[in-house]
């Protein structure tokens, strides 16, 4: 029999770490190296993993249905995020013991009849995992007597510190469901990348039109239409890197590598260089003059890294001081932004933690913020010490919609910090003893 | 064998203990699995909240991951404020065979008040997590010091409405303690802003256990075995002043109450009812407002949701869908009840037994609300998944019912 298909997890493919809090400079030149040392948590909290995040691409594509291979729970993120059609095969005690091909035949043809998708994708999670259950002969056979593909999805839960394992993952599902193209490429149609299907996806690609282009959004629509297009770019370089890379092979789309479209000057340059990769006439400029209204205030951000290190372009844009930057996991693709943000920033150190809002308070405390800007948990945890935040994610800060929308909120936020005030009363969630301590007390290197 | 679910509405096991633990001001719950256990769980119920988790790796899943417990749980212990410290093991944990309850031992030998609870998901949904905290609460409370002595005269606790899982938790659970402090008597209600560590102490103080769903129902048993702790079952919550009066004589009667404080506060909240039903009735009458329903929800709120409805309104219950798989000995009893009753956790089923009901509205969670729609039907949610937060208004009580009549009036034309 042929061997399993393996998935390189981020930490053997691109050297990623998920726990860093200190200098750039010797971070990057670590990653450089190619011999970056894992970090540990000594003490650690919930958070994204790779499941979650596979789930997170799937459940957004049109007219696709997803089967959970797992306990119920591990469907958890999908009622309230999934737009796809989705099952769980609620594995129960006997089955972690005995197998589970069984349920997960029946999940994969229950979702079928009723809901008709053109491809069904297979979630593994820990349980199957680690009984080490065979889904390929369960898939291969649906997928044979339905008439259409059954994708596993090589997600586990653990193997993998950084949760973006699971974008790779889903991506190594996706591009199978592409077919070569029949006829020669569109000139004038490209591929969007993005996870996230949010009003800054709508912006971005209403920009491109504007530029004459036909734009697919990929994966959510244009997938099976992907490998027509003469180029594919992304908004989410992070989270679809994989699925541009593997366009490029698999069908010679070329994927253009640009920062994301986030600040005044990121859009424009973002916009230019797709005319130009087109042959199309470059947008005329942005006017600066107008946003320069955050000035003087301190902000501290938390995003995916892309995002964050464009979104500190855009807060000082928009006149703000940036005092603190987080990140979800770093990796060797990423050596260039973090040079480039060192020299800008020589003294600004890189805090890298996916969740771990026990991290962010006590850096938050001793940094003392204006305001913070990041995904709602952390924000809310910021507001929770009396600091005025604003909750986005890097959709809501595309574009020139984004720095208007960003300015906005953040207008709000440090005007009226009337709930941030209300929230900061209650006693603190953490002991005194550990705001005493420093913020990376708990990130320790691995030891093999 | 496992029964495939096409759009689950709970969370596991894991996801229902961890709601209970951190429900309850003092406790705090560490995850001994994987990463994304507590972060699914977070996210099925919109929190944006921090869970303490020793996110075992590749490496723990095949040498162990009890020395990572070891290491998570000693800096919970100083870093997280809280009195008690509940281990959750998740599928994994129990997958490898990580012995949590030595390694829980070993801390707790320490003098920390620590236990564990074996919550794998694949033990079954949120409301066994909710079973399965309790049980091992009460049968660890010896090590809740100092320990309560004697019984609390008047001291009821209530049990059987799981946190986050079941909509209205909290709304529902200040009703019932409003209604039990009306009749001279006190709550206990673990969960909430009066919910603590000594309310888990008190457990054992109770003069009586009110039990409000099957879910309830476990770790009433368990303090009557432990504590001799008696308890009163009641097939759902009730809804609205007739099955709320019914409650509280029966309570009256099992516990000490004045007759006259009972029945006088029965009748202001009763009037109250009259009153405000009164002014609505005008409203119902003029839309011709009796419509055939279905219902789509718990075993908490959907009993009590159909007798209200028709005993109280008059509606023909055309679909009643109990979803949360409720022990055979509560189906059998609400089987004997309601005619219509289906049982199902199957989004699609559901879904079948609503576009064949031939109802004129529907009752449900976020779920029904498209089916509803595209039948062009008028929709209130009642259960979960919800959008609505419910936290100050529930449909549990004599309140409940008023909320409930309120509703309807939202929703027709």
């Amino acid at each position: 029999m042929a061997r399993k298909p393996q998935l390189a997890t981020r930490e053997k493919r691109l050297s990623a770490l998920g726990a860093y809090l200190g200098e750039i400079g010797p971070l990057s030149a670590e990653l450089e190296s190619g011999d970056a040392s894992q970090r540990i948590r000594t003490f650690a909290q919930t958070g994204p993993d790779d499941i979650t995040q596979a789930l997170r691409v799937l459940g957004g594509i049109d007219g696709a249905g997803i089967v959970v291979h797992g306990a119920r729970g591990c469907a958890a993120v999908l009622p309230r995020t999934a737009g796809a059609a989705w099952a769980v095969t609620n594995l129960d005690q006997r089955d972690t013991i005995l197998g589970s091909d069984k349920a997960l035949s029946q999940a994969i043809r229950a979702l079928y009849r009723r809901h008709r998708p053109w491809v069904i994708f297979v979630v593994a999670t820990p349980v199957v995992a680690i009984n080490n259950d065979d889904i390929r002969s369960a898939t291969e056979e649906a997928a044979e007597e339905l008439g259409i593909p059954v994708q596993v999805v090589r997600s586990d839960g653990f193997r993998s510190r950084i949760a973006a394992t699971g974008f790779d993952a889903a991506a190594q599902a996706l591009l199978p469901l592409v077919p070569q193209a029949s006829a020669e490429r569109r000139s004038d149609r490209i591929n969007l990348l993005a996870v996230d299907q949010g009003p800054g996806l709508g912006h971005i690609q209403t920009l491109l039109s504007e530029l004459g282009l036909e734009v697919q959004l990929v994966p959510a629509e244009g997938l099976r239409q992907a490998a027509t297009a003469s180029l594919t770019v992304t908004v989410q370089p992070d989270e679809t890197d994989a699925l541009g890379v593997g366009l490029e092979q698999q069908h010679g789309v070329p994927f253009l590598r640009l920062p994301p479209p986030i600040g005044l000057a990121a859009t424009h340059s973002f916009l230019a260089a797709v005319a130009q990769a087109t042959g199309r006439d470059a947008p005329a400029p942005p006017s600066l003059a107008p946003l320069n209204k955050l000035t003087g205030q301190r902000i501290a951000l938390a995003l995916p890294p892309a995002a964050a290190f464009a979104a500190a372009d855009l807060i000082e844009e928009l006149g703000g001081i940036v005092t603190g930057v987080g990140v979800e996991h770093v990796d060797i693709g990423h050596v260039a932004v973090l040079k480039n943000f060192a020299v800008k920033h020589p003294d600004l150190p890189l805090h890298v933690a996916s969740g771990q809002s026990f991290e962010h308070v006590n850096r938050l405390a001793r940094l003392s913020p204006d305001l913070f800007i990041g995904p709602t948990e952390l924000a809310l945890a910021a507001a929770r010490q009396g600091i005025p935040a604003v909750a986005v994610r890097s959709d809501d800060l595309l574009g020139r919609r984004g720095a208007a929308h960003l300015l906005r909120q953040a207008s709000k936020a440090l005007d009226q910090p009337a709930l941030a005030a209300r929230l900061a009363r209650p006693p603190s969630a953490y002991r005194p003893s550990w705001f005493r301590r420093s913020p990376d007390w708990h990130i320790k290197l691995e030891v093999k | 064998m496992a029964i495939p679910l096409l759009r689950s509405r709970t969370g596991c096991a894991l996801h229902g203990a961890l709601y209970t633990a951190a429900a309850i001001p003092g406790v705090v719950p560490l995850i001994h699995s994987t990463t994304g256990c507590g972060f699914q769980a977070l996210q099925l119920v919109g929190s944006a909240g921090a869970v303490a988790s020793s996110n075992l790796s590749e490496k723990q899943i095949v040498f162990g991951g009890t020395s990572r417990l070891r290491e998570q749980l000693k800096n919970t212990i100083q870093i997280v404020n809280g009195e008690l410290h509940v281990v959750l093991s998740g599928c994994a944990a129990e997958m490898i065979g990580d012995d949590s309850p030595a390694m829980v031992k070993e801390v707790r030998d320490q003098g920390e008040a620590v236990i564990n609870v074996g919550t794998a998901g694949f033990h079954g949904s949120a409301h066994h997590g909710y079973d399965l905290f309790l049980k091992s609460i009460i049968a660890h409370h010896s090590i809740l010091l100092p320990q309560p002595e004697g019984t609390n005269p008047g001291l009821i606790n209530i049990l059987g409405l799981v946190p986050r899982q079941d909509a209205f938790w909290l709304a529902d659970l200040e009703e019932l303690s409003r209604m039990i402090s009306g009749i001279g008597l006190h709550a206990n209600t673990l969960f909430g802003p009066n919910g603590s560590v000594q309310s888990l102490r008190d457990l054992a103080r109770a003069q009586l256990t009110l039990v409000v769903s099957p879910w309830g129902l476990g770790p009433a048993r368990e303090l009557e075995s432990r504590f001799g702790i008696p308890w009163l079952e009641t097939d759902g919550l009730p809804i609205g002043a007739d099955a709320s009066a019914d409650l509280l004589r029966r309570l009256g009667d099992a516990v000490d109450v004045d007759p006259q404080a009972l029945e006088s506060f029965l009748a202001d909240e009763t009037r109250r009812e009259d009153y405000i039903l009164d002014l609505a009735a005008e409203a119902f009458f003029r839309q011709g407002l009796q419509p055939d329903f279905a219902v789509v929800a718990g075993s908490l709120h959907a009993p009590g949701l159909v007798r209200f409805l028709t005993g109280t309104l008059g509606w023909r219950a055309n679909a009643i869908v109990i979803t949360d798989n409720p022990p055979p000995e509560s189906r059998s009893r609400l089987t004997a009840e309601f005619s219509e009753i289906r049982f199902s956790e199957d989004g699609g089923e559901i879904e079948d037994f609503l576009r064949d009901s031939d109802a004129e509205i529907i009752l449900g969670s976020d779920f029904e609300r498209p089916t509803a729609t595209g039948l062009g039907l008028p929709f209130i949610d009642v259960s979960f998944p919800i959008k609505r937060p419910g936290l100050a208004d529930g449909y549990g009580g004599f309140r409940g019912g008023l909320t409930l009549i309120e509703e309807i009036g939202r929703v027709q034309p």
